[in-house]
């Protein structure tokens, strides 16, 4: 009898426990989904368990929950939000590139590239390599794909799936089944889509019509000829004419610069400063030679009052006025690597 | 309306449940009408769509009738068995509730056991999680040769037999090219010596197994804007060596490693004496890269000093075919060359128009294989059977991105059966993997170790330095 009595103590005991168990899991999953949305949301895009994805980017944090809301609102092409988004993370590899493509994307890429700490052309383009981390991995193919530069995208959604943890997940093979879909490929892409059980939202569509019509080979790091292909495959691919500019500015090859700049394409300051620095270097910023270039007035009367500051501040960096600091000249002069 | 609305919703669920039940029937692999080895593991399939869930498949030799119901269609290895046995040099008649009746046909030639293949993923110089895997072709049996897990996530590429002979690189630190003698122990052996361009890439093993032609390359991956061509690999270095396994020495000649010339893909003709190579004019590299053809050659080696050359013979001219030629091999029983042809390059497997061609090597005619070659995709990669009847392939058909093993029987006037891919116990494997079958290679008996041997060698033991 009392042993019939302990046996019922001991299941409601256990009953009780197995409860709270799965009270306490339930608690800690909806607390982490509810902290943490945007890690929640991309590890569940590549196949991974929360602590799968925390053994390849690292515990949870308000910073790597910035870059994966980056990833995650890249996909969905939400830009003001990955703006947002980037703004807070300034000064990282991720933060620059998802603040570069998003501005691209909304038209705003010159207008705003040096009000944001630039990393060189890393910004633009994230340098693969044997050290790239595996989330920036993941997410270098989102430019080429955003320009719709198909070959490389795919690539690089094919380095981002084998260095991924589950080699695969829904965020891969909806890119490639995009990236199929834009090229006409179907029967590969309907192999990723059978992956992903799902559907695609009709926006690869917008895609097509950036397809490159003329065939070159190039090696992976020589991205010039891609954006000179892509612009003359489609003049109206303004998003890859300013990547190709800034792609220019940021390396400061100023000959190349003035070889892709088209005077009034695309209305910029930036622009205007940078084939400033052209003339100057020829030792001719006559009226007639700004004209040319689409300098107007008062990007020149800056011009000289900037090269007056500089004078007066016997060229130290901290001793010019703070509105110098996202023009052209200041980055030319005072950027270096490393 | 509450009613209406769960009505809606339980048809609009039906409805989805039911799309792909409703959609046209499909079967894959697809294997009507194929040839098979008389020992070739049960050729597994399935049916998808409409009226697949209550599909009968029978199959009937002789005596022997297998009947299997539903939508996969796997028979038992013992029925299967059976079946190819009392259909041996006849055929396997099949009926389906779906698809009808068709043939398979049953040669008595068997096929070499022994698959090896790299499972990868289709990158370029970029690797994680490597493997290189035996199949049992008679079952489903699959044994790791090496792995990523025991050599440090290191590349691995390249495996080749040659009768009892087996090769493959470990790359990176520790590496080497792991050799195994006369189904003898392993050796790890530095190819390289002063003077070459890089260790060594492509090659082959001599009969004897004394002897390796190889070619050295500096490979770039390049990558094309144009849809549909991907990447484009090509040498801007490559040249051949003779490597000598009993005295540990490297013999590279002049006439064969000239700076004018790309030579690659070396192999030995099936006796021996021969060595088959592919060379073409140097051009500015990415800029030229479609005017870059490779002709094949032939010149003769002698397997006493080692020597290659010195006559050359053109036996395949790329400006006269119009194309580029690569990994030429000659078929065991001296009959056959096949190769590879694509419009341009060296390194075909992402050109779409990429065909194996075959060489009569008594009259010198060549002419594509086009009963087996895709229209839509590459087919390459090609390696013989021991008897020289069986070749496997690797063939992007299915899709034009992952390559898989596809097997085809070679008769006596150099024609080829209809191929069929290499079965799965799980036939709905290749809808699932993301990596390639690369480099299939065929060899008459299992390699004389295992993931754990090559994983102690890679780990344990110093390369051999080759002078």
């Amino acid at each position: 009898m009392r042993f019939g009595l302990n046996r019922k103590r001991l299941i409601i005991s256990l009953s009780v426990a197995a409860v709270a168990v799965i009270l306490f899991s339930v608690v800690r999953m909806t607390g982490f989904r509810y902290r943490y949305p945007y890690h929640y949301a991309l590890a569940s895009e590549l196949s991974l368990t929360r602590e799968g994805l925390e053994e390849v980017a690292g515990e949870p944090d308000e910073h790597l929950e910035n870059i994966f809301g980056m990833m995650v609102e890249a996909s969905a092409e939400n830009w003001e939000r990955v703006l947002e988004l980037a703004v807070r993370e300034e000064k990282t590899l991720p933060g620059c590139y998802f603040y570069n493509l998003a501005n691209a994307m909304m038209g705003k890429l010159g207008e705003r590239l040096l009000s944001y700490y630039q990393l060189f052309e890393a910004g633009l383009f994230i340098p693969v390599g044997e050290h790239t981390s595996i989330p920036d991995l993941i997410c270098s193919n989102e430019v080429w794909y955003q320009l719709g530069e198909m070959t490389m995208a795919e690539h690089h959604t094919i380095l981002g799936m084998i260095y991924s943890p589950a080699h695969g997940g829904p965020r891969f093979y909806r890119r490639m089944a995009e990236i199929n879909m834009v090229n006409g490929d179907e029967k590969l892409s309907s192999k990723y889509l059978a992956l992903l059980g799902d559907t695609l939202d009709g926006k690869w569509k917008e895609k097509k019509k950036f397809i490159q019509k003329k065939d070159i080979v190039h090696v992976s790091d020589d991205v010039r000829p891609v954006l000179k292909g892509l612009i003359e495959s489609n003049p109206d691919n303004l998003a890859a004419y300013e990547y190709l500019l800034c792609y220019d500015l940021l390396t400061k090859n100023i000959p190349a610069f003035i070889e892709d700049y088209v005077p009034g394409k695309k209305d910029c300051r930036l622009y205007q400063e940078v084939a400033l620095v052209h003339l100057a270097s020829i030792g001719d910023v006559s009226a007639d030679k700004r004209k040319e270039l689409g300098i107007s007035e008062k990007v020149f009367r800056n011009f000289n009052h900037y090269n007056e500051s500089l004078n007066a501040a016997r060229g130290n960096a901290d001793m010019l006025p703070v509105s110098f600091k996202s023009t052209y000249w200041y980055y030319f002069h005072f950027a270096n690597r490393g | 309306m509450k009613r209406c609305a769960l009505f809606c919703m339980v048809l609009g669920i039906l409805a989805c449940g039911c799309r792909r039940e409703l959609s046209e029937p499909l079967m894959f692999p697809d294997y009507r009408g194929v040839t098979v080895p008389c020992n070739i593991a049960p050729l597994n399939f399935y049916y998808d769509g409409k009226g697949s869930a209550d599909a009968v498949t029978t199959f009937e030799a002789g005596c022997i009738r297998v009947e299997v119901k539903g939508r996969e269609v796997c028979p038992a290895r013992g029925e299967w068995a059976a079946l190819l046995e009392a259909a041996l040099g006849g055929s396997v008649h099949v009926t389906s509730s779906l698809f009808g009746e068709w043939d398979i046909e049953v040669s008595r030639d068997s096929v070499d056991s022994y698959l090896t293949y790299r499972l990868i993923e289709p990158g370029y110089e970029v690797w994680n999680h490597v493997a290189i895997v035996e199949r049992d072709l008679t079952s489903f049996a699959e044994r790791t040769l090496s792995s990523w897990e025991n050599t440090g996530n290191a590349c691995m590429n390249c495996h080749i037999h040659k009768g009892e002979n087996s090769m493959f690189y470990l790359r990176g630190k520790n590496g080497g090219a792991i050799y195994s003698r006369g189904g003898g122990g392993c050796r790890k052996l530095n190819l390289k010596k002063d003077g070459m361009a890089s260790g060594t890439v492509y090659g082959d093993i001599h009969p004897s197994g004394r002897w390796g032609v190889f070619s050295t390359n500096i490979i770039i991956p390049g990558f094309h804007t144009g849809t549909g061509r991907r990447l484009e690999v090509y040498d801007t270095v490559s040249d051949l060596c003779v490597t000598d396994f009993d005295n540990d020495t490297i013999l590279i000649a002049d006439s064969f490693a000239r700076p004018d010339r790309f030579e690659t893909f070396p192999c030995f003709s099936a006796d021996g004496s021969q060595v088959f190579y592919c060379s073409a004019d140097t051009v500015t590299l990415p800029r030229q890269v479609e005017q870059l053809r490779y002709s094949l050659y032939r010149t003769p080696f002698d397997s006493i000093t080692g020597k290659l050359g010195p006559q050359v013979e053109n036996v395949w001219d790329a400006a006269i075919h119009k194309g580029s030629v690569c990994h030429p091999k000659a078929s065991p029983d001296g009959k056959w060359l096949v190769f590879t042809v694509a419009d341009y390059g060296t390194f075909p497997i992402w050109h779409r128009e990429c065909d194996l061609w075959i060489m009569n090597l008594s009259t010198g005619e060549s002419r594509p294989m086009n009963e087996i070659n895709s229209p839509e995709f590459s087919d390459s990669y090609h390696s013989w059977s021991s008897d020289g009847h069986w070749m496997v392939f690797a063939s992007k058909r299915d899709d034009g991105q992952y390559g898989k093993p596809w097997f085809c029987h070679i008769d006596s006037d150099g024609k080829a059966s209809r191929p069929f891919i290499l079965p799965q116990e799980d036939p709905h494997l290749y809808d699932k993997t993301l990596k390639s079958f690369n480099i299939p290679d065929l060899g008459k008996y299992p390699a004389p170790y295992d993931s754990v041997e090559t994983g102690r060698i890679w780990k344990e033991v110093s390369a051999e330095n080759f002078h």
